[in-house]
C-alpha cells in the first residue's frame, strides 16, 4: 500500500508527495475516511505485483466457483497484466515482454488470454492459469481483440480498415470492412458500433450484417473521436466532428437512421474519447475539457465535473449507482468517485503512470505501476 | 468509366499542387496495392535511419495515436500515427512513427514542423513510415506515388518488373505453369501471375503499378494500382474494380502471385502478352501462345 504512493518520483512534484505520504498512507490503511454521514472508502488490501508471492499473500488456484478478475496496466514491455481473485489473491501475475527484440501484446477477458507479437504468427489463448488452452492458426495478420466477458473474439486488420469475428475454434463468424480506419469501437452481446476516421459510424449485428450507416458531415472535419454501447437496449452514442464537435445519441432499432440526439461539444479532442454507459443506457460518461462528462438521457441533462487533467481511466458500478474516474497529467492523478450526476463522494491524489481500473459493486480495484489495491465503498 | 474519368479528374487537379516528401531521406521499401493477407497495402513505405517526419502538405490535424501514451478502443497495427488534412481535403497518414515523439499540443501543422521521428512501432518489423494519402472528398485512397510530380528526380531506376511465371488453373483446379504454345482443355482460361518490380538497384520486391494482358491484340485486362474505393462494403481498385480477394489469396501476405482474372479463350491458337509497368515507365512483356484443341 505505501508502496503505492511512493513510485518513481516526477521532477517537481516529487516534493509534494513526500510531504503527502504519510497522510495518505494513514489514510488509506488505517482510517476509513468519513464522507458527509453516509460513505466512506475503505481499502481492503493491496497486491505488490513485483512480488505477488511475497508478503504472505502467495498465488492461488482459479477454481470456477472463485471470483476472478483480470487486469492489464498497459502495452510496453514491463507493464503487467494477470488475474486477482476479489479477496486479493492473485492468481496470475505476467509482465509484457519484448522477446527477441519483437514487442508483445495482450488481449485478456475474463475467461483466458491471448498474449501475441506483433508479428504474423499462430495465436495462443491461455486460461486464467498461464496454461495454453487453444492454438488458433491462420488467423489471418490481425491483432486479436476478446471483449471483456471472453464470449466475443476479433481480430482487427493491421491498417484499421476492417475486422473479424471469429468463434472459439478460430473460425471466422463474419468479416467486414469500414469506410477509412476504425477509430472506434463498442460492443455489448448482440451489436457492435464501429466509428472511422473519415466520419462514418457503423452498425453492426452479430452476424456481421450493416444494420445502418451513416455521418453527421457537420464539422470542418469529419471524424469519430469515440463510440459507446449500451450492454440493454442498445443505445449508442459518439463523438463526431472537430470544428465543432458533437455527442451523437441514438438507438439500434432497426431504423435507417438511428440518431435521436445531437448535442455540440465545446472539446476539441483529436484522439479518440474515453466513453461508456451505464448498462441499462440511461448515463453515459464521456471525456471533456479536464472533466468527466455525465449525460443524463432521460433528464437530457449535461453534467460536467473537473478533473486535473485528461481523462485515463472510467469505470461504473450499476448496483449502487457509482463512477469512478481517474484524471490529471504528467503521472499526477486523482481519483474520484462520484454519485452521479454530481455528488463527489471521494476524491485524492496519486502518481504513477500505468493505470487500471475496474469496479463492481462497492469495489474498487485500482492498478497502478506494479500495484493493486482494492477500495470499497462503504454506507453507513 | 465513370470512375476513370472522376479520377483522371482528379489527379489532374493534385498535380496543380505540390506535395513534399514526408522525409528527407527516401528509400522506398513497398508501394500501393501489395498484398498484406487481408488488404492492400493502400499506401508506400520509407525505410532508413531515424528521421524527422514532416508534412506532405501543410494541414490540420485529424487524429492522434500515441502507442503507450494513448487510448485506443482497439489494437492499432500502424502503431503511433498521425492523419493532416490539408486544404484541398488531401488527408495524409503517417504510421509507426516512433513512441512519444508526437506532439501532444499542435493541432495545425506548417511545411517544416516535426509530425514524429521514423520509428518501429505496431504491426512492423523494421523502422520505416508508412505513408497513405486519401482525397478526402472524393473518397478515394491514392497511391502516394502518382502525387509526386517530381519524384524521379529522388528515385532513379531503369530496373523494370520481372515476370517470374505465369500459371492457369486446370480443370481440376491445380495451378499449373503456362507454357508458350501450351494445350490446354478449356476456353476459361484463370490467369495467375508471379511477378513484381524491383525498387531500382535494389533487391526489395515492390507491386508494380500497372499489369495489362492482350488476348490476340485486343486489350482484356488492365490492374492498375493507381487509387482505392471503398465500394458495396468492400475495398476496389478503381482501375479494374477488383477486390483484394480477386488478385490475392488471402492470408498470403507479401505475396507477389496474382491472380489476373479470366480469359476467354477461342478454339486454335491464342496470342496472350502480359506486360508489367512500374511507376517510372519501365516495361517487361512476355507473350505465350495458348492453344484450345490440337496445336496446327
Amino acid at each position: 500500500m505505501q508502496r503505492l504512493f511512493q513510485k518513481k518520483s516526477r521532477k517537481g512534484r516529487m516534493g509534494l508527495f513526500i510531504l503527502a505520504l504519510p497522510f495518505l498512507i494513514v489514510y488509506f490503511l488505517l482510517f476509513a475516511r468519513p464522507l458527509g454521514k453516509e460513505t466512506r472508502i475503505q481499502s481492503e488490501w493491496l497486491i505488490n505485483l513485483d512480488n505477488p508471492e511475497k508478503d504472505g499473500q502467495g498465488m492461488v488456484a482459479a477454481s470456477d466457483k472463485d471470483r476472478i478478475y483480470p487486469f492489464s496496466m498497459g502495452q510496453e514491455p514491463g507493464d503487467y497484466f494477470g488475474y486477482f481473485r476479489g479477496d486479493g489473491k492473485p492468481v496470475l501475475v505476467k509482465k509484457i515482454a519484448e522477446e527477441g527484440k519483437i514487442p508483445y501484446r495482450v488481449t485478456i477477458s475474463r475467461q483466458g488470454f491471448i498474449y501475441y507479437p506483433l508479428t504474423y504468427s499462430d495465436l495462443v489463448f491461455y486460461d486464467r492459469t498461464g496454461a495454453q488452452k487453444r492454438i488458433y492458426h491462420k488467423t489471418g495478420p490481425g491483432f486479436p481483440f476478446l471483449s471483456r466477458d471472453g464470449n466475443r473474439f476479433f481480430m482487427i486488420k493491421t491498417d484499421l480498415s476492417g475486422l473479424k469475428e471469429l468463434d472459439n475454434n478460430g473460425s471466422v463468424l463474419w468479416h467486414a470492412d469500414v469506410p477509412s480506419w476504425i477509430s472506434s469501437i463498442s460492443y455489448n452481446r448482440k451489436n457492435i458500433i464501429c466509428g472511422s476516421g473519415d466520419g462514418t459510424v457503423s452498425l453492426f449485428d452479430t452476424e456481421g450484417n450493416l444494420l445502418s450507416s451513416f455521418s453527421l458531415q457537420k464539422s470542418d472535419i469529419d471524424c469519430i473521436y469515440g463510440t459507446a454501447l449500451s450492454a440493454e437496449n442498445d443505445v449508442f452514442a459518439g463523438i463526431s466532428g472537430a470544428g465543432p464537435q458533437y455527442l451523437f445519441v441514438g438507438k439500434i432499432n432497426g431504423q435507417e437512421k438511428p440518431l435521436s440526439e445531437l448535442i455540440r461539444l465545446d472539446s476539441d479532442f483529436r484522439r479518440e474519447v474515453r466513453m461508456r454507459f451505464s448498462h441499462d443506457g440511461s448515463l453515459l460518461f464521456f471525456e471533456g475539457n479536464r472533466a468527466i462528462n455525465i449525460y443524463n438521457l432521460r433528464s437530457k441533462r449535461l453534467t460536467t465535473i473537473s478533473l486535473p487533467g485528461d481523462v485515463r481511466a472510467l469505470a461504473y458500478a450499476d448496483s449502487t449507482n457509482t463512477l469512478t474516474v481517474v484524471g490529471g497529467q504528467n503521472n499526477v492523478y486523482e481519483i474520484m468517485v462520484v454519485k452521479p450526476e454530481n455528488t463527489v463522494l471521494f476524491k485524492d491524489y496519486f502518481s504513477g503512470q500505468k493505470i487500471f481500473l475496474y469496479t463492481e459493486d462497492r469495489r474498487i480495484f485500482l492498478g497502478v505501476d506494479h500495484q493493486l489495491i482494492r477500495l470499497d465503498v462503504l454506507e453507513e | 468509366m465513370r470512375n476513370r474519368v472522376v479520377l483522371a479528374v482528379l489527379l489532374s487537379g493534385l498535380f496543380l499542387f505540390s506535395f513534399d516528401w514526408p522525409v528527407s531521406r527516401v528509400l522506398i521499401t513497398a508501394t500501393f496495392g501489395e498484398s498484406r493477407g487481408d488488404h492492400f497495402h493502400s499506401g508506400i513505405d520509407l525505410a532508413g535511419e531515424e528521421q524527422k517526419i514532416t508534412p506532405v502538405s501543410p494541414g490540420k490535424l485529424v487524429f492522434r495515436y500515441d502507442e503507450g501514451s494513448s487510448y485506443s478502443s482497439v489494437p492499432v497495427g500502424l502503431g503511433s500515427f498521425v492523419v493532416l488534412e490539408d486544404k484541398t481535403g488531401i488527408r495524409s497518414i503517417y504510421g509507426h512513427i516512433k513512441k512519444r515523439t508526437i506532439p501532444t499540443d499542435k493541432k495545425s501543422f506548417q511545411k517544416n514542423d516535426v509530425i514524429g521521428i521514423m520509428g518501429n512501432t505496431g504491426y512492423s518489423i523494421g523502422r520505416h513510415l508508412h505513408l497513405t494519402i486519401i482525397d478526402h472528398r472524393e473518397k478515394t485512397i491514392l497511391n502516394p506515388l502518382t502525387v509526386y510530380k517530381n519524384e524521379a528526380k529522388v528515385i532513379k531506376d531503369r530496373v523494370p518488373p520481372v515476370i517470374e511465371e505465369l500459371y492457369y488453373k486446370n480443370s481440376v483446379g491445380e495451378l499449373t505453369v503456362l507454357q508458350s504454345n501450351a494445350v490446354v482443355d478449356t476456353e476459361k482460361l484463370l490467369l495467375y501471375l508471379r511477378g513484381y518490380d524491383l525498387m531500382g538497384n535494389t533487391d526489395i520486391r515492390v507491386a508494380p503499378l500497372d499489369i495489362k494482358v492482350v488476348h490476340n491484340e485486343m486489350k482484356i485486362i488492365d490492374i492498375r494500382f493507381n487509387a482505392l474505393q471503398f465500394k458495396e462494403g468492400v475495398y476496389r481498385l478503381n482501375s479494374c474494380g477488383k477486390s483484394f480477394s480477386d488478385i490475392y489469396t488471402p492470408g498470403e501476405s507479401f505475396s507477389d502471385l496474382l491472380c489476373l482474372g479470366e480469359v476467354g479463350l477461342v478454339n486454335g491458337k491464342n496470342t496472350l502478352t502480359i506486360s508489367l509497368t512500374d511507376f517510372y515507365g519501365n516495361t517487361t512483356s512476355r507473350e505465350v501462345d495458348v492453344w484450345v484443341g490440337s496445336p496446327r
